[in-house]
């Protein structure tokens, strides 16, 4: 049976009956379309128009949509809950759909939004509970939340290091191990002819540690497939992917990294550090593990009261963030790279207190990974090893720069761009591909990962087995980092395989070697050899399901690049002082990750920090920043072009530039679905389990559709309340019998509401009884009565700037009269998405499916 | 007056030879010396009269420098400094001169008897070194040459430096001028002995002693290789020209001997951090020799049994891929047809058409 992976979320499958998802999810929609759909909604009364929304949705959706659709559900429930008007129009969307053909190849591009993914709440919620917990705040309370907020920020610190260490340790020995081991056996084998054997005992190795991490990845946590990077970088967005920061993923995440650095494919452990970190700071800072049961609340409710405030997406966030700095800093042993790179790729909010709590995050992991580095390495006491990832030190004499540097910098970083854009495009490609055909079965996904590692591991010994780049083992022994013994192979007495010593080694050795190794350490045809087979593993392994990370992979592709440029430069000038190969080394990677990932700024410090020389600095952000600009001539970073891949709505950082003149109405979805600030509870589980919304307009009177503007409004807006509140509220039952009576319930205390987050429960699991139904829930203590709206007329940056900077999940469109016509999602804002085709910006309107 | 002189610029630099006794110069005249050497060189300076000399002696190295400041002759010797230096800055056409020594001056300062004699041992120690580390550098043995040359250096060096007869000695020779020629050398001697790593050759090797126990291994490996070289010897083909093409004679014959020496080499010392450098060359030049020069030594590449197991499994991607992609459009298709039949039976039950 065929498992539709990317279709897993329970609430597609769930009729869309009313609301703001459903009219903006029509798919080839303009602008001028939203006449045409206005003029069907303003036709039919309130409840009519919750099934014009659905006729809307099904008439414009693609032809497979409409058989998912079907698929999922029993027709006959449908048919029984649909009028009559429903079949018109549905005939009337199939003529509409053999007229498009189009639409109907359109289902594996990056040519819509996923409606799977759920917004973060990081507006805090107001309301009247909030106020009184407010209230009855000291300033002496206050204290202490921020001293207990720093106190976390440590100890994510703390154990993000330690995690990276222990990570670190098992990576490095077993991988030691391994390719002694591997070593050993050709050796011994090439002078008894048991190559053959060697060569099968490897594959052996490698494939098994793959098959199990890609088994685990897929079936146990498919979360913790690739870097993380994307889906951290998505969740500090406001993005929330699931299971993307649960326990889970965190072991899966770890074993599966520790296999495939083992395993020996083009992956890199850094990025899924970041993943790690993010994942231990929201752990740490909730006090919470569902996996386990644990809750730091239920346990110890006394002491831990203070966890209630950092029960929200809001501070979770930026926990979250702390981690990922962390992850980098214990990664890179680069605590400001961390931090940078925390602002760069993934922060989308932030703030100048915020970024000294993350870089003491940042900075106290850097000083566990230190202290724990040296102590295992018998310098006990000695705060002397610099990360994991150390790209080692390099010597004054070789700092030398020259002018002529400017002119190899320019040149390395048109080369990173033009290599990256084509690693990019390349990629793209192959998760195209891979959307289309592999993802679809489980079992293909594991077989490619096989296979990916067969071919790698072939690739590594045909290397080592045909090419002989031998090379006098005294220079070996000249360079600071030999600590691996040379290998010998098909070379002299004497003499060592360079190449083979390249491959024999984990890529951060690779990177160190390439770095340091002096001149004429590595035949230019050689390199070039292994430029070309990297950066085909590389592209290759980026996308599949494991976790496994770019960074180092890249890092190591864009040194040999520059290492082969510096060979190839010494041989032009034999003479010239100012041509040292490691140089090119350090700036050739600097190109390329640039050029892949388009990063930055966090890309140069990070590369300052693991050399520990400022004196490239220069050199490093010129290379980069051209081969950025020469990337994005192309397309867009890989981290973004990912994102747009899964379909996730990300907001970027600025409004599309074509999306200037659009207004409010323009952009948000119409049929609202509102509730009464005193609501019968029959009619809230009705309009929870019909819809799959998150957010919920509370207003007071009847909509109408006499407005001179033509909008059909919904009553004056009274405040806002999410579905999780009503969740906890029907569960509670929070209900009264009686309008007209005096009683009201007291107030549910605001503990209830956080014991539940992040995973509230579900519609489903709640259960009411029919005399229950026409009970009453007074909303008006719950909800948020000072939420952000904006008027019909606002403009698209506008709303665009609001959701941006201040993290927002909804914003209710209200006209002059304050009654609320519309609402604007992330969504909404993100299905207008800017192209270009042949330099000319276009507004392209995705669908949302 | 010293003092003046420390926060100050120098103007004019003299280098004087002292007379006799160094300790007991007379500064008076030393002053009224100078004050006549500037003139003497100083005709062209416009100013009145050079008033005040102020000058530094540094202990007895015999160099003097002197400060001279043109200015008021009502001015006492003892200026504030900071005064000083306010004004020189204001008078900038001070100008600088480099004065010659007078021939009346003594130039070079008499080191003692003892000193000189300290002196000249260390130079003499230290240069027989380096010649003999130079020298036997190639082929390297400079480890087993060196080593007693490098005890006399040590010695010498620390007779200068705990020298009791004269504690000036020490002072003068070690630290009296900016290229310390002594410590220097002293150093460069040492750390020539570190990086050839000679210390691994001996069992804890006491330099200052001069306890230089060569080590058993090194022993047993010069053994082996003396073998190993003597049996090259022996089977060198008289006309050496030609060795470029491989040796027939020494390749079978002394397979014996090169075997037990890498073996030796590989059991004993590949695994530690250093290794001495007469060892690690005469490893390396016998490795090299036997499998470059003499091609003795070469693996053979097992082409018919690898390629045929590679080219099987680099072939996989390219069913795989294309696997999948048949596989899944058939599927697609078949699911399609399914689709419309299930369309066309719920078509029928409601009577809708399409």
């Amino acid at each position: 049976m065929v498992d539709f992976l990317d279709d897993d979320c329970d609430d597609d499958s769930r009729p869309l009956l009313c609301g703001n998802n459903l009219t903006h999810i029509n798919t080839n929609t303009n602008v001028h379309n939203y006449r045409e759909r206005k003029h069907i909604s303003t036709k039919m009364n309130q409840q009519g128009t919750d099934f014009s929304g659905t006729l809307n949705y099904l008439g414009q959706m693609s032809y497979r949509a409409v058989n998912d659709f079907k698929s999922y559900m029993n027709p006959r429930d449908y048919y029984s809950t649909v009028s009559e008007e429903f079949s018109e129009s549905r005939e009337s969307s199939f003529t509409m759909v053999e007229e498009n053909p189009r639409m109907m190849e359109a289902v594996n591009g990056s040519d819509f939004l996923s409606s799977k993914y759920e917004s973060l709440d990081y507006d805090v919620m107001e309301n009247e509970l909030y106020y009184e917990r407010e209230r009855t705040h000291g300033s002496l309370q206050h204290l202490y939340v921020s001293l207990v907020r720093w106190l976390l920020m440590l100890s994510i610190g703390c154990t993000v290091g330690l995690f990276a260490v222990g990570l670190d340790l098992a990576m490095t020995h077993m991988a030691e191990g391994k390719y002694e081991l591997i070593k050993n056996t050709i050796t011994r084998c090439l002078d008894y002819g048991c190559t053959c054997w060697a060569f099968l005992m490897w594959i052996t190795i490698d494939c098994s540690l793959i098959l199990f991490a890609a088994t685990l990845a897929v079936y146990a946590g498919p979360a913790a497939c690739g870097s993380g990077v994307p889906e951290i970088k998505c969740y500090l967005n406001g993005v929330k992917i699931p299971e993307v920061v649960r326990l889970k993923t965190l072991i899966v995440k770890s074993i599966g990294v520790i296999c495939v650095v083992v395993g020996g494919l083009a992956g890199g452990r850094e990025g899924p550090m970041i993943h790690i970190g993010s994942i231990i700071a929201a752990g740490i800072s909730q006090g919470r593990a569902n996996s386990v049961r644990f809750d730091i609340l239920k346990c110890f409710p006394k002491i831990a009261k203070v966890f209630e405030n950092f029960r929200n997406d809001k501070e979770k966030r930026d926990f979250v963030s702390a981690g990922a700095a962390a992850g980098v800093s214990a990664a890179f042993g680069a605590p400001i790279g961390g931090v940078l790179f925390s602002l760069e790729e993934g922060a989308s909010f932030w703030n100048q207190a915020l970024t000294w709590r993350i870089f003491f995050a940042s900075m106290s992991s850097a000083f566990v990974v230190t202290v724990i580095l040296s102590a295992v390495n018998d310098h006990l006491g000695a705060i002397t090893y610099q990360g994991l990832v150390n790209f080692g030190q390099f010597p004054y004499e070789n700092c030398h720069i020259d002018t002529w540097d400017i002119f190899t910098v320019i040149i390395l970083g048109i080369m990173g761009g033009l290599l990256g854009a084509l690693f990019n495009s390349l990629s793209f490609r192959l998760t195209l591909f891979r959307r289309k055909y592999l993802n679809r079965i489980r079992a293909c996904r594991i077989i490619e990962a096989v296979v990916v590692s067969l071919i790698s591991t072939t690739i590594s010994f045909s290397a080592v087995y045909f090419f002989s780049d031998c090379h006098s083992l005294r220079t070996y022994e000249e360079s600071k980092y030999a600590e691996h013994h040379p290998v010998q192979l098909f070379c002299a007495d004497g003499e060592y395989n360079a190449l083979a010593t390249l491959i024999f080694t984990t890529p951060e050795e690779s990177i160190k070697k390439l770095f340091h190794n002096p001149k004429l350490a590595y035949s230019c045809l050689h390199l070039v050899f292994f430029f070309v087979v990297y950066f085909m593993l590389t592209c290759w392994v980026f996308g599949l399901c494991v976790p496994a990370g770019l960074f180092v992979p890249a890092l190591l592709t864009g040194a040999t690049m520059g290492r082969s440029f510096g060979e190839g430069l010494h041989a032009l000038f034999p003479n010239s002082e100012w041509v040292v190969p490691g140089k090119y080394a350090v700036i050739g990677s600097a190109a390329f990750l640039g050029g892949v990932s388009h990063m930055t700024l966090s890309l140069t410090v990070i590369l300052i920090e693991t050399t520990g020389n400022t004196s490239y600095g220069l050199l490093i952000m010129v290379t980069v920043m051209i081969a950025k600009w020469i990337g994005s001539l192309f397309q867009e970073g890989i981290y973004e072009a990912s994102i747009k891949l899964k379909s996730i709505p990300l907001l970027s950082w600025e409004h599309p530039e074509t999306a200037t003149n659009l207004q409010a109405k323009d952009v948000m979805a119409s049929p609202v679905c509102t509730f009464q600030p005193v609501e019968q509870v029959g009619k809230i589980i009705a309009v929870l389990s019909h819809t799959n919304h998150n957010g919920f307009p509370v207003v007071e009177g009847q909509g109408n559709n006499n407005t001179h503007d033509d909008h059909f409004t919904y009553g004056q807006y009274r405040g806002f309340i999410n579905r999780s509140q009503l969740i906890i509220l029907l569960k509670h039952k929070v209900f009264f019998k009686d309008l007209r009576a005096p009683y009201r319930p007291p107030y549910l205390p605001l503990y209830y509401f956080k014991t539940e987050y992040p995973r509230f429960p579900s519609i489903d699991s709640i259960h009411t009884t029919v005399e229950e139904d026409s009970h009453f829930i007074d909303l008006h203590p719950y909800m948020n009565r000072g939420t952000y709206t904006v008027t019909i007329n606002a403009s698209y940056p506008r709303i665009f700037c609001l959701f941006r900077a201040l993290g927002l999940r909804h914003i209710v469109i209200v006209n002059e009269n304050n009654e609320v016509v519309g609402i604007v999602t992330r969504k909404d804002l993100g299905r207008f998405r800017e192209t270009k085709r042949c330099g000319k910006p276009k507004l392209e309107h995705l669908d949302i499916r | 007056m010293l003092n003046v002189w420390l926060y100050t610029q120098l103007r004019f630099h003299l280098i004087l030879e002292p007379s006799k006794h160094i300790d007991s110069i007379n500064y008076a005249d030393i002053i009224s010396q100078c004050i006549n050497t500037i003139r003497f060189y100083n005709k062209q300076l416009t100013m009145k009269l050079v008033n005040i000399v102020l000058f530094t002696f540094i202990t007895g190295s015999g160099f003097g420098e002197i400060l001279v400041i043109p200015f008021n002759e009502h001015h006492n010797l003892t200026i504030d400094s900071n005064q000083l230096v306010t004004r020189q800055k204001k008078q900038a056409h001070t100008s600088k001169l480099h004065l010659v020594p007078d021939a009346t001056v003594p130039y070079f300062s008499e080191l003692s008897e003892h000193c000189k004699g300290l002196l000249s041992n260390f130079s003499a120690t230290v240069s027989t070194y380096l010649k003999c580390m130079t020298f036997y550098s190639k082929p390297a043995k400079l480890c087993q040459t060196c080593q007693y040359k490098l005890t006399a250096v040590e010695r010498a060096y620390n007779n200068i430096r705990d020298d009791n007869m004269e504690p000036i000695c020490p002072k003068l020779l070690l630290t009296s001028d900016s290229l310390h020629m002594i410590e220097r050398e002293y150093e460069h001697a040492q750390e020539v002995w570190q990086i050839a790593d000679c210390d691994y050759c001996y069992d804890n090797p006491n330099v200052e002693i001069g306890k230089w126990r060569v080590s058993n291994k090194t022993k047993e490996f010069f053994d082996l290789f003396n073998r190993t070289i003597d049996c090259f010897a022996a089977f060198l083909p008289i006309n050496r020209t030609n060795s470029t093409d491989g040796n027939p004679g020494i390749c079978p014959n002394c397979t014996q001997e090169y075997s037990a020496l890498d073996k030796m080499f590989l059991s004993s010392f590949q695994s530690e951090d250093k290794i001495c450098i007469d060892i690690f060359e005469a490893m390396n030049y016998t490795r090299i020799v036997w499998s470059r020069q003499y091609k003795c030594y070469a693996r053979v590449r097992n082409l018919a049994e690898m390629i045929p197991i590679i080219t099987l499994i680099l072939v996989i991607p390219f069913l795989f891929y294309p696997g999948v992609k048949i596989t899944m459009d058939i599927y697609d298709y078949r699911q399609k047809r399914k689709e419309q039949e299930f369309d066309k039976s719920v078509s029928n039950d409601y009577g809708i058409k399409y």
